[in-house]
């Protein structure tokens, strides 16, 4: 597997990953912009304006109908988290033309359409139009509504509000209903604006070649735009460990409760390496901690996960417990911490995590999109390591690496979601 | 011994096997991968409750059996799976569904060891009924957490509302009460029915070779005599039993899923024509899902399924709406013009393409192709039949399909939010 990175113009890179072994070219386009709370709700609708008509395919109808001539070519859309920033991707995947039947170049008319999208939008007056941007509200409205239906995902959701709630991170993944109803189509243009000239921008491309021209195409489309304000996407502002724990319980007609608790770690003087094998011997593989006390010895709960996010300096853990059983979970959550903390623990979990984790970083060579989230989150470190590369780095982790990264931790928030106290 | 080699139309190679005792190996070779994704299988899920071996003797076994013997299976007298699956570093998991048990991993080194590791601890149950009351415990929070879920509320509803015998209407993993019957010699007596060779099947794609894979699977496969299993016939009527249900929860927006229940559907090309129908009729790029969403009748969670197995089919439709009612209404109407008209040749070629990409799409990984086999050893179909079916289909077929959606045989169901 080959690779290249290039710069395309200012604070745009083009990332290359030559891969042979897949049906399909998968193109991304990511912006980088840093997390603000009051911007939150336009990003998110941003991606999904763009992606649904431009100039040249005037309704989502005529948009779809192009991508399913263009044999089930799909369109991506998404606004999510990465360091401190947002990243908005736009992207695409489409069959390799020696599958195309006919002759036709599926992969060129796809770059097209892509084109047509990000740069082309169906706008008029510095405005996007009122009718597509009201079914793009509806549907972000939905998103909000439809999220909290899920009591997984909104409570691990609600547990990240409580521990940056005094700062831009707690902005919740939509934005809030409040500021969905004050976009207009004149407010998103400016934000589309913003995006094109102030936006750090990468351009993935996995497949087996790089499609004709497209790096020169991305690189006329920025010419036109003055750049200027950069996003800097490595700058980070780690969760600050505090004196006190923020205790929130919620109650809902729920027949499963939840239980959420958030840490603040102090990343910085440890690698991200360091942190992700810490983090997957407390509550990550089967061999880990949390999944093999809190859930298989002692039947607390149906799932206990614990992530870190390295860059935000925080671990949390998350799991599904009964109403009665809270309390408990939550003390035995501190107990396996504490157990890590005294280094109880042994060959057995480190090389467990290590030949894990390796596995997967090795498994990304065969997933287009998981290469490609890979190469975008990448961004924010130094060094731009592949998935191999890095898999190299768990080699030299310590027993002790981890002991002292688990010392760092400090409690920060404690959320339950509970069912309703019976009258 | 069976075995040849068929060639796919996109052309990957599927080595077909089946072994003497009736366990059929399916294996796609992708030598340019670096993982390698297996799955030890059995055609057994949630809605075998009731089975005989002699036609005459029918023994009944609680709601989610199944489900729960996937659970145990993990274990063995001297630890679990996942231990030793620790010690390789692959990622391993198994699933239960309606017609089907699969234990699975996925790899990128000691591929062999891994396969060892599965065939072994599929082969060696253990259950005690200490462990049988531990998972009482496990599952019993797993159930909670989707009686939690309005998506998998309504669909079950849904099923509740279409079929009056069938066990498909009854969750995959059983009720609390249902699994509190569950004991170590019901698990015992399910596990040597279903998990005879000559009920299940392996299948592996990846950066593997075929014949030697399946030299080691021979191997390590224990003798065994084929059984014979008889479900029992549920009797199904073609009549739904409700034509609406409506549940409330505590949920932020409505849940629907609208149902058309039609009799089995076996041959693959009708298949084939009712999924290509069923993206004429609601795909992103109909004139009903154009309608729906101006409307703001649904949002980016409608899908429509193909839902079938051997023994039931229907055609789902699912996602979220505020007007649930009027969306089954203009369905409906989209079935009623089409069953009349026929669809549009440039739409159904449209159709057919955006198929055939997905097709192309799904060999483009080994986790994708081992899903195809595994659905290809469980259905009957010899490999790559639905691609060739697909390539034959015309738009008379489509128009055919389409005439087996019974407005009268439908029934709608709601999660409401609760006042």
């Amino acid at each position: 597997m080959h690779y290249l990175q290039t710069d395309i113009a200012k604070g745009v890179k083009g990332i290359f990953i030559e891969n042979d072994r897949f049906n399909t070219t998968y193109i991304s386009v990511n912006f980088f912009l840093p997390v603000l709370r009051a911007e939150q709700s336009k990003r998110v609708v941003l991606p999904y304006i763009l992606t649904s008509c431009s100039q040249k395919y005037k309704t989502y109808t005529e948009l779809n109908r192009a991508l399913a001539d263009l044999y089930s070519a799909d369109i991506y859309a998404s606004t999510q988290r990465i360091g401190n920033c947002v990243c908005i991707k736009i992207a695409l995947s489409t069959i390799n033309d020696r599958f195309a039947l006919n002759g036709q170049s599926s992969v060129k008319q796809s770059v097209d359409l892509l084109m047509s999208l990000i740069f082309n939008p169906k706008v008029e007056n510095a405005s996007f139009f009122e009718e597509n941007l009201n079914t793009e509200k509806r549907k972000t409205e939905e998103q909000i509504l439809s999220e909290m239906n899920d009591k997984r995902a909104y409570s691990a959701d609600r547990l990240l509000s409580e521990m940056f709630k005094n700062s831009e991170h707690g902005v919740g993944r939509y934005g809030s209903l409040e500021d969905v109803k004050k976009i207009d189509g004149k407010n998103l243009f400016d934000a589309y604006e913003e995006l094109l000239r102030s936006a750090f921008v990468t351009v993935n491309v996995i497949g087996e070649k790089l499609p004709d021209g497209l790096f020169e195409r991305i690189s006329d489309c920025f010419s036109g735009i003055k750049r200027e304000n950069i996003t800097d996407v490595k700058v980070l502002s780690p969760l600050k460990a505090t004196d006190s724990i923020n205790y929130v319980t919620e109650r809902q007609n729920v027949l499963q409760g939840k239980l959420g608790m958030g840490f603040s770690l102090d990343t910085k003087a440890f690698s991200q390496s360091e942190a992700l094998i810490f983090a997957d011997i407390f509550g990550g593989g089967p061999y880990s901690k949390l999944f093999s006390n809190v859930r298989e010895k002692m039947s607390l709960c149906y799932y206990c996960n614990a992530s870190v996010n390295y860059g935000l300096g925080y671990l949390t853990v998350n799991s599904g417990v009964e109403a009665i059983n809270a309390e408990k979970a939550q003390n035995e959550i501190i107990n396996q911490l504490t157990a890590i903390k005294n280094g109880d623990f042994g060959d057995f979990e480190i090389s467990s995590s290590k030949k894990a984790i390796t596995d997967n970083c090795k498994s990304h060579y065969d997933n287009q999109s998981l290469l490609d989230r890979w190469y975008t989150s990448r961004v924010i470190y130094d060094g731009f390591l592949s998935p191999n590369e890095y898999a190299q780095t768990f080699e030299e982790i310590t027993k002790e690496n981890i002991i002292n990264i688990a010392k760092t931790e400090r409690p920060n928030t404690v959320y339950k979601l509970l069912p309703q106290e019976e009258k | 011994m069976q075995k040849q080699i068929i060639q796919s139309p996109l052309g990957d190679k599927c080595l077909y096997a089946v072994l003497d005792n009736g366990l059929k190996v399916l294996v796609v070779e992708k030598e340019k991968f670096s993982s390698a994704y297996a799955v030890f299988g059995t055609h057994y899920g949630s809605i075998d409750t009731s089975f005989s071996s002699d036609g005459e003797n029918f023994v009944s076994v609680p709601e989610g059996i199944a489900h729960f013997l996937e659970h145990k299976l993990f274990e063995s007298e001297d630890g679990d799976a996942f231990t030793r699956f620790s010690k390789t570093g692959a990622y391993a998991n198994a699933y239960t569904s309606f017609d089907r048990t699969c234990y699975l991993f996925s790899c990128s080194t000691a591929f062999y060891d891994n396969l060892d590791i599965l065939l072994d601890f599929v082969q060696h149950p253990y259950f005690t009924a200490e462990t049988v009351k531990k998972e009482q415990g496990i599952i019993g929070q797993e159930i909670k957490m989707y009686d939690d879920n309005p998506e998998w509320c309504v669909f079950f509803n849904v099923l509740k509302a279409l079929y009056k015998n069938h066990p498909v209407k009854i969750d995959i993993a059983g009720t609390v009460e249902s699994i509190a019957e569950i004991d170590d010699k019901l698990l015992y007596s399910c596990y040597n029915t279903f998990y005879n060779p000559s009920n299940m099947f392996v299948c592996i794609a990846g950066n593997v070779k075929s014949e030697e894979v399946l030299s080691f699977i021979e191997k390590r496969i224990k003798p065994s005599e084929s059984i014979n299993i008889i479900r029992t016939d549920f009797k199904e009527p073609y009549e739904t039993v409700n034509s609406e249900i409506t549940e409330k929860m505590d949920c932020a927006i409505p849940q629907f899923c609208y149902g058309y229940k039609l009799n089995t559907v076996k041959d693959v090309k009708q298949r084939i024509a009712l999924n290509v129908a069923l993206d004429l009729i609601s795909g992103d790029f109909s004139p009903l899902y154009k309608s729906l969403t101006d409307e703001g009748l649904i949002n980016d969670s409608f899908d429509a399924d193909l839902f079938y197995s051997e023994s039931y089919t229907a055609v789902l439709f699912q996602g979220e709406s505020v007007y649930p009612k009027k969306v089954k209404a203009e369905i409906d109407r989209a079935v009623r013009e089409y069953a009349v008209k026929g669809f549009d040749k440039d739409m159904f070629e449209t159709a057919k393409k955006s198929a055939y990409g997905d097709n192309v799409k799904q060999f483009g990984n080994v986790k994708g192709i081992s899903l195809l086999l595994t659905e290809y050893a469980v259905s009957g179909i010899m490999p790559f039949e639905d691609i060739k079916a697909l390539k034959e289909l015309t738009v008379e077929d489509v128009n055919e399909a389409v005439k087996l959606l019974d407005i009268k045989n439908s029934a709608l169901s709601v999660i409401e939010k609760e006042e």
